[in-house]
């Protein structure tokens, strides 16, 4: 007897909101076997997931396999965190994500009525990223014969679904994600290119070794890359690239238009997206701050020597701030893609970010929840944010 | 995403659909076996549901087939995390859904078992009878152990009976002698064994080979367990009952607990001739010659014996909850047809599990609860060392006076107030120091009364243990009790002493129950380790952490925010103790509403530790 798993490759990396579906094949019950069940063991090596290990079982269909869907075991809330201030270009983090070994075993009542329990060859690692994408495309990669993982991380593409040639402030902290495709580390090598006005363009790259376990947080911000604003006689930089190729893969190039035209406000928000990425947008449209608050009231007799300024009614106040912000005008390539904000559970807002070292940092949560997102008449749009603050 | 299977088919769900999961903690519960349920289950009415489930119609009209609204294999999932399994019922349906629930694995044996008693299942039958010391045998290894009894009653109404004499110390200190009737089998049952069950060979060996003589194996308590629950497809994965490990184990009351019966398994071969005797009719008014079979000589063979007829007639679930409340263990239910066995002791003093980072809202708090806890233990009614003696005396609590030892020890109480009762433990037995009429004789054998003060017998225990202070009683029952016990002539050496008519293969049809009782001889120094009271008694050992706890209870609820890996593990792990920043707390009860796509707020009710 024998169980054995397949249809997931170890070092794969998988995306907990989906189906992560592992099929189990069994040689078949012992005879006289009754009550056969077939077993999954989800350790997690990270120590990240609560609860670990988890133990499932199913009966096998006819064929003798079962698929278990492990995706529910290891869709637990990861401690997102982002560098802020920026302080480096490349920063690994080992616990957005989830590690897991798989074993898989089986159950049975033998023929003397005990029960019996054998657990056979892990299969690990299993990497997890916290994130979801839709069924449609799902469905799009299982007719292509592919899946996330295949289309995603072994393409070396940066976890963003944010449009190429987006328009980004100077001082916008834009962020970019990568997963090292393989278990075993290896070195990848950046290269940024900063484009000035006067067709002058400056290339930096950046060796870091990545791991297998981790996800990378890559800061494009001029200032961490070591890209100058300004360069000889009052020249610009315009716009800046980013490309990274190690262990046979070479990504697909990223471009960032810088807008050095002024604009109402600075405001910028940071979303974890469904790839297990954080993204960050610039709104500089108008910005109206506001309050929500929510009271109880509580009256009192007038005291025996009443004074004007006495308060008969106590009240206990929650008061939570509110911001109302245009995202200011984008492509229609840009607002399509804000599709992924209006998805996340945890979004962030720097504000009044003209000066990053003085804006501040506030945890919010995204209220709208039915917009139009373009107009087919136009070529430019722009959209109200409804944010509250997430305390 | 939520999915309904019923035998590997997913039912079809609509996008608003929702149910609520309620799972509870054994550890919380002395009245029932508490199971997980899924309500509110609204399955819509189509066509692939149709195929699956049936239509609608047929459940009115096979409304009293009860089967056909059940669906074993039934398994709700979140996310491909098994929440609940168990059996679908259907409790109606029309044109555009079925009403119905979901029974969990432990609800479907209840139901199965509920009519039915431990001895109706399939135990091991012509299990070979291995003779040895009492030191031979352990509950690790073995089924059974060999302990004597005295059972002076064993052999009361089986055979004929004849006359003996029976020497007794008369008033002036002589030793008299009186013709008393008893069976046959009684006197050589004293005559070759002192009237002890398991009665010991020069070599401590059990006697297997002297007219009379009885023999009968105790079931381990372990084993008892073990057996009960695989026979219905459970299996025991955690077992705080096993004391294998712990030090000084030997010393540890909880070691080769002993169910105790009244069963012989010394077979008698009857050797029989024809004879004529003459009978009166009542019909004819004369007496009249009927031909009957007479035993003539009787052989006694031991040789193999069936497990059920050394348990006592008790239902699965009575002998469950009946161990919970004795010996204060939770058995813990769980999905994969596997239980824990939870020392509610050890829970307290657990490390708790901390799920602050999932708590959302404020803890509210109840009442607190300020009772006296009654232990009540059944005692059985037929057996004579209780019998009409035993009386409840729970609204006398105030008049206890300390225990003593022995009655002796009781006469040497000086200034006893009048009214003071007594337990002398070594007895078992309640003593009132009262207002006495004492009947003597002069000199001349006139009888004369004397008013006089002094201890009388007024009840038997098990007495009711209470603990509390609180004039409101809450009771924990249990059916499970222990057989009284006496001291022996050597050093610390006690027996169980019953007095019970017995039961042997060949009177079956005339079967004297027997309670469910417990034995202990894993303690030679501490004989009174199944009774209540004392410092090495059952609550002292086995309940003086919980109780003061439960005693003062204070309930609080609470919200959570869970994924549902960490709703799966909370639920499989509900016995363990939980913190928040607040506290730690043991939960009672969980209640989640579950929807397609979302798990809605769960809801814990519990106590603060």
């Amino acid at each position: 007897m024998a169980v054995t798993l397949s249809g997931i490759e170890p070092a794969s990396t998988h995306l907990s909101g989906n189906p992560i579906l592992v099929k189990a094949t069994t040689t078949g019950a012992p005879a006289g076997a009754s009550h056969y069940k077939m077993l999954l063991k989800i350790t997690s090596i990270n120590n990240v997931l609560f609860g670990s290990p988890f133990v499932d079982g199913q009966e096998p269909n006819a064929d003798n396999s079962t698929e278990f869907d492990i995706s529910g075991y290891v869709d637990q809330p990861l401690p997102y965190t982002f560098s802020f201030p920026l302080y480096q270009f490349i920063i690994g983090y080992a616990y957005h994500i989830h590690v897991v070994h798989l074993k898989p075993g089986e159950s049975y009542i033998d023929t003397a009525g005990n029960r019996q329990e054998n657990w056979y060859d892990d299969l690990q690692p299993i990497i997890i990223l916290s994130g979801k994408i839709d069924e449609s495309e799902l469905s799009l990669y299982s007719e292509q014969n592919t899946n996330w993982f295949e289309a995603w991380v072994e393409t070396g593409k940066f976890l963003t679904r944010l449009p190429d040639h987006q328009s980004i402030h100077p001082n916008q902290p834009v962020k970019l994600w990568v997963k090292w495709p393989v278990q075993s580390n290896g070195v990848a090598v950046f290269t940024v290119k900063g484009y000035y006005s006067n067709g002058h363009f400056e290339t930096i790259t950046y060796e870091p070794i990545l791991f297998g376990d981790h996800v990378f947080e890559i800061n494009l911000h001029p200032g961490v890359v070591g890209l100058d604003y300004v360069i000889q006689d009052g020249h610009r930089l315009m716009r800046y690239t980013v490309q990274w190729s190690g262990g046979g893969i070479t990504s697909p190039l990223m471009t960032y238009d810088i807008d050095w035209s002024p604009k109402l406000n600075c405001n910028f928000l940071l979303y974890v997206n469904p790839i297990g990425g954080i993204d960050c947008i610039w709104l500089n449209g108008a910005c109206d701050p506001g309050f929500n608050a929510s009271m109880i009231e509580a009256k009192k007799p007038q005291p025996k020597e009443p004074k004007r300024r006495d308060h008969t009614v106590e009240v206990s106040k929650n008061t939570r701030m509110e911001w109302k912000i245009n995202t200011g005008y984008k492509s229609r390539e840009e607002m399509e893609a804000l599709i992924d904000l209006f998805r996340s559970e945890k979004v962030w807002l720097l504000h009044n970010a003209e000066i990053l070292s003085e804006a501040s940092l506030f945890p919010v949560i995204v209220k709208n929840s039915d917009n139009i997102l373009t107009n087919w008449d136009s070529d430019i749009h722009d959209l109200d944010l409804d944010l509250i603050i997430a305390h | 995403m939520l999915t309904i299977q019923v035998n590997h088919r997913y039912l079809l769900l609509p996008p608003d659909f929702s149910l609520q999961l309620r799972y509870s903690n054994p550890v919380c519960y002395f009245d029932q076996v508490p199971g997980a349920r899924g309500v509110g289950i609204e399955i819509p009415n189509n066509k692939p549901n149709r195929a699956i489930l049936g239509n609608p119609q047929r459940f009115a009209k096979h409304s009293l087939d009860k089967s056909s609204r059940k669906f074993p294999g039934t398994n709700i999932r979140f996310s491909g995390v098994l929440l609940l399994s168990g059996s679908l019922i259907i409790t109606s349906a029309d044109k555009e859904s079925y009403s119905a629930w979901l029974q969990s694995d432990l609800g479907v044996l209840g139901e199965e078992q509920r009519e039915k008693f431990i001895t109706d299942l399939d135990w091991p039958t012509e299990v070979p009878f291995r003779n040895g010391t009492q030191s031979e045998f352990n509950d690790t290894e073995d089924i059974y152990g060999l302990r004597t009894v005295m059972n002076r009653t064993f052999w009361d109404g089986k055979g004929k009976e004849a006359e003996y004499p029976e020497t007794y110390i008369d008033e002036d200190g002589d030793i008299q002698t009186k013709m008393e009737t008893q069976t046959v089998l009684s006197a050589e049952f004293r005559k070759n064994c002192f009237y002890t069950v398991n009665a010991l060979n020069p070599d401590l060996t059990v006697i297997t080979d002297k007219v009379g003589c009885v023999v009968s194996p105790f079931l381990y308590l372990r084993y008892a367990i073990k057996e009960a629950l695989r026979l219905n497809k459970f299996f025991i994965d955690r077992n705080d009952m096993n004391v294998d490990d712990e030090e000084f184990s030997f010393f540890n009351p909880l070691k080769n607990l002993m169910v105790y019966n009244n069963f012989n398994i010394m077979k008698q071969i009857l050797t029989t001739k024809l004879e004529t005797v003459w009978i009166y009719s009542n019909e004819l008014f004369m007496y009249i010659p009927i031909g009957v079979k007479e035993i003539t000589e009787i052989e006694w063979d031991i040789n193999t014996f069936n497990v059920k007829d050394l348990l006592p007639k008790i239902k699965l679930k009575d002998f469950i909850l009946d161990i919970q409340n004795f010996l204060n263990f939770a058995f813990h239910f769980k999905d994969d047809n596997t239980l824990d066995i939870v020392d509610r002791e050890k829970v307290i003093d657990q490390v708790p599990v901390d799920i602050d980072k999932y708590h959302v809202g404020q803890w509210h708090s109840g009442d607190q609860v300020d009772v006296t806890l009654k232990f009540v233990s059944e005692y059985d009614k037929d057996d004579a060392m209780f019998g009409d003696d035993f009386h409840d005396l729970s609204h006398r609590l105030s008049d206890y006076g300390d225990m003593v030892e022995t009655y002796e020890d009781l006469l040497e109480i000086e200034d006893p107030k009048i009214g003071e009762i007594r337990l002398v433990r070594r007895e078992n037995r309640v003593f009132e120091y009262k207002w006495q009429i004492i009947s003597t004789e002069d000199l001349l054998r006139y009888e004369e009364q004397i008013d006089a003060l002094g201890w009388e017998f007024i009840a038997n225990g098990p007495q009711p243990f209470h603990f509390g202070e609180s004039p409101e009683i809450e009771e924990i029952h249990t059916g499970l009790s222990s057989p009284s016990r006496r001291s022996g002539d050597i050093g610390f050496s006690w027996n169980h002493v019953v007095m019970q008519k017995g039961n042997v293969e060949l009177s079956k049809t005339a079967w004297n129950d027997f309670t469910f009782r417990l034995m202990c001889y894993g303690d030679v120094f501490n004989s009174e380790a199944l009774n209540w009271e004392g410092d090495a008694g059952l609550f002292k050992r086995r309940w003086k952490n919980f109780a003061p706890f439960w005693k003062n209870r204070l309930p609080v609820s609470g919200e959570f925010y869970f994924p549902v890996s960490v709703l799966s593990f909370v639920k499989n792990n509900i016995t363990e103790k939980f913190a928040t920043r607040e506290g730690t707390f043991l939960i009672k009860d969980i209640e989640v509403e579950i929807s397609l796509y979302h798990i809605g707020v769960t809801k814990i009710e519990g106590f603060k530790l």
